[in-house]
């Protein structure tokens, strides 16, 4: 089967085939075959007594082979086929595809095409927003009393983006934050300000770089689970399955995760300032001899509270975002494995953006208020 | 039929979780015959299969087929066992982001055949599972299930296998599409003179297709033989499936 030999021989009106006639010597077949020529005949016996094994693939051959030489004005019969052989022939014949498969070749209308993004793109908006409105009034029918909390999810998705997400993040910020001092010691050295870095890295850290990174973080990590999730739920069909038995996924599903994240992730911006000025400080210790009291002494003074606060505001607005756009990803999934793994992507992509975006509006809106 | 044993399994052992799943277990499968593994839920009857393909190591004893130890086997000899055989899985596995003539085209990738040849073919295949052309450009997202397992047949059969296994084809079939899916397998199986090794709950669709039945139960084979036989059989478990008592 491996080193099938296969060949086909023309002499006095007689195709004689020998060998293995199937799917490994396929090319080798067609080829022989292209290349003979018939002379002075009009009439073809297709000889198969010397064929060894014959599949599907080398009857669909044999049949193709005739139809094209009948087309050519050949007389043709069969001899010698053994009846096995003969009864694949049958039953190849009986199948042999006539229609063409249309695959359309043609470029889409480039107009046609923008047309279609931009009614999706709107499509998508608006589902977006219905998808936020159902949220928010299955939050007030929870608010009101008439749908059951469901404490025990709330709580395991608490745990989950929360509390296993702590070691991750407290590294993350402290090298973030050994790195900020690193590069701002080095500028700070040079005009001998070493004690102005508790005020620099401080301010840095609470206000913007402990907000931004966490929610990148927990946008990567915990908004890509949500689609995943869901995602699979939906194509397992546990979705329709709450349905059915009366359960809507926004309270057993959405709603435990987006409120839990709202819970988890300002403390999780609080974890990672900590860390971050924690990293800052032995970076300063150890780059610039700024003692520990030295460090907490001016932090304590020259930081305002305000920074940390603002800070900390930011924060269930990322996670509204971050689970939202996860959720709503997630139960966008159909059917397919291509389409779960598009909207993972999708979902870490757009709440990254909408972070940034978020951040620069707050910026903007907080130098408003001269904050 | 000639009785020639192309898979021969011999005192199997399976343990999974702390439990055995298949302690001694010994069956054979014959040259052309269709082998219907029967059971209750548990016993074990996707799990020899898996073991069967290669997906799945068994934890002690031997399977042989078509002259390969599978517990002794090169990486080679492994790939060219695979191309000798055609698997229909239970929730049939095809590839969601090609459409059905991709899907069927794909075990042929390593043939560097012509486009043509290759559509050609495929619609022949398609045609012998009992779908037409028009399907061939959908994807399987589109397709009702009963033309879903008629797809995934006509991918399994493409290489023209010595063996197919067919993992409960006609689950969450209606009965009359049971009935023209058992035909089918007739057919082919007369057409091309395969060997099929099918796992299935459905009583009917043994009695019609199965020459014969191994019924697996505590771990082993408790009876193998032709369905009237099987079916007469004195084990309480073997009772209780086929007669409900």
């Amino acid at each position: 089967m491996l080193d099938a030999k296969a060949t086909i021989d023309f002499n006095a009106g007689r195709l004689i085939c020998s060998g293995d006639w199937c799917l490994p010597t396929l090319s080798i077949l067609m080829a022989k075959l292209e290349a003979l020529t018939f002379a002075d005949t009009t009439t073809l016996v297709w000889d198969g007594t010397a064929i060894g094994q014959l599949d599907s693939a080398g009857a669909w051959l044999i049949l193709h082979w005739q139809r094209r030489l009948r087309v050519r004005g050949y007389q043709i019969s069969h001899q010698h086929f053994s009846d096995t052989h003969q009864k694949i022939l049958d039953l190849v014949s009986a199948a042999y595809p006539t229609e063409k498969i249309k695959i359309s070749t043609a470029l889409p209308n480039l107009l046609a095409q923008v047309g279609r993004v931009a009614v999706g793109l709107s499509m998508g908006l608006l589902r977006y927003l219905y998808f936020v409105g159902q949220l928010t009034v299955s939050l007030v029918r929870h608010v009101k009393g008439s749908a059951r909390w469901q404490p025990a999810a709330l709580a395991t998705q608490i745990l989950r983006t929360g509390l296993q997400a702590l070691p991750i993040i407290g590294l993350l910020s402290c090298l973030v934050g050994v790195v900020l001092a690193y590069q701002l010691g080095v500028q700070l050295q040079s005009y001998g300000a070493n004690i102005f870095i508790p005020d620099l890295l401080g301010l840095s850290v609470l206000r913007e770089f402990g907000p931004l990174l966490t929610a990148i973080m927990v946008a990567g990590r915990t908004g890509s689970a949500f689609t995943a999730e869901l995602g699979m739920m939906k194509i397992n069909q546990e979705i329709d399955a709450l349905r059915t038995m009366g359960y809507l996924p926004d309270t057993l599903l959405i709603l435990p995760r987006v409120l839990g994240l709202v819970i988890t992730l300002p403390l999780l911006v609080l974890w990672a300032d900590i860390f971050g000025v924690l990293g800052g400080m032995v970076m300063s210790h150890a780059m610039l001899d700024l003692s520990w009291h030295a460090f907490l002494d001016r932090l304590q003074h020259q930081v305002p509270l305000r920074a940390l606060v603002i800070g900390l505001c930011k924060a269930p607005v990322f996670a509204l975002l971050i689970a939202g756009v996860g959720c709503f990803q997630g139960m966008a999934v159909t059917g397919t494995a291509e389409s779960l793994g598009k909207n993972t992507t999708r979902s870490v992509v757009l709440a990254i953006f909408f972070i940034i975006l978020a951040d620069a509006a707050f910026s903007i809106v907080f130098s408003w208020w001269g904050l | 039929m000639t009785q020639t044993a192309v898979i021969e399994i011999a005192q199997l052992g399976t343990r999974i979780g702390g439990r055995w799943i298949h302690r001694d277990l010994n069956l054979r499968v014959m040259r052309g015959e269709i082998l219907v593994l029967a059971g209750g839920s548990g016993t074990g009857k996707t799990v020899l299969l898996r073991e069967m393909i290669l997906l799945r190591r068994p934890t002690c004893g031997e399977i042989n087929m078509l002259g390969f130890s599978l517990t002794k086997i090169s990486r080679s000899q492994q790939q060219h066992l695979r191309h000798q055989w055609g698997v229909l899985f239970q929730q049939n596995a095809l590839f969601s982001s090609l459409t059905i003539l991709q899907n069927v085209i794909f075990p042929l990738r390593r043939f560097s055949l012509d486009k043509t040849i290759c559509h050609d073919l495929a619609l022949l295949k398609l045609k012998l599972a009992g779908l037409g052309a028009d399907v061939a450009a959908r994807y399987p997202a589109a397709l009702s299930g009963g033309m879903q397992k008629r797809a995934a047949l006509a991918r399994a059969l493409m290489l023209d296998p010595t063996i197919v296994f067919l993992d409960e084809p006609t689950a969450g079939l209606d009965p009359g599409r049971v009935a023209a899916f058992d035909q089918l397998i007739l057919d082919l199986r007369a057409a091309l003179g395969l060997t099929i090794v099918m796992v299935t709950h459905d009583v009917d669709s043994m009695r019609r297709t199965a020459d014969r039945i191994a019924f697996l139960g505590e771990g082993k084979v408790l009876c193998v033989d032709t369905p009237e036989k099987v079916s007469q059989h004195a084990h309480p478990l073997v009772q209780q499936f086929f007669h409900n008592v």
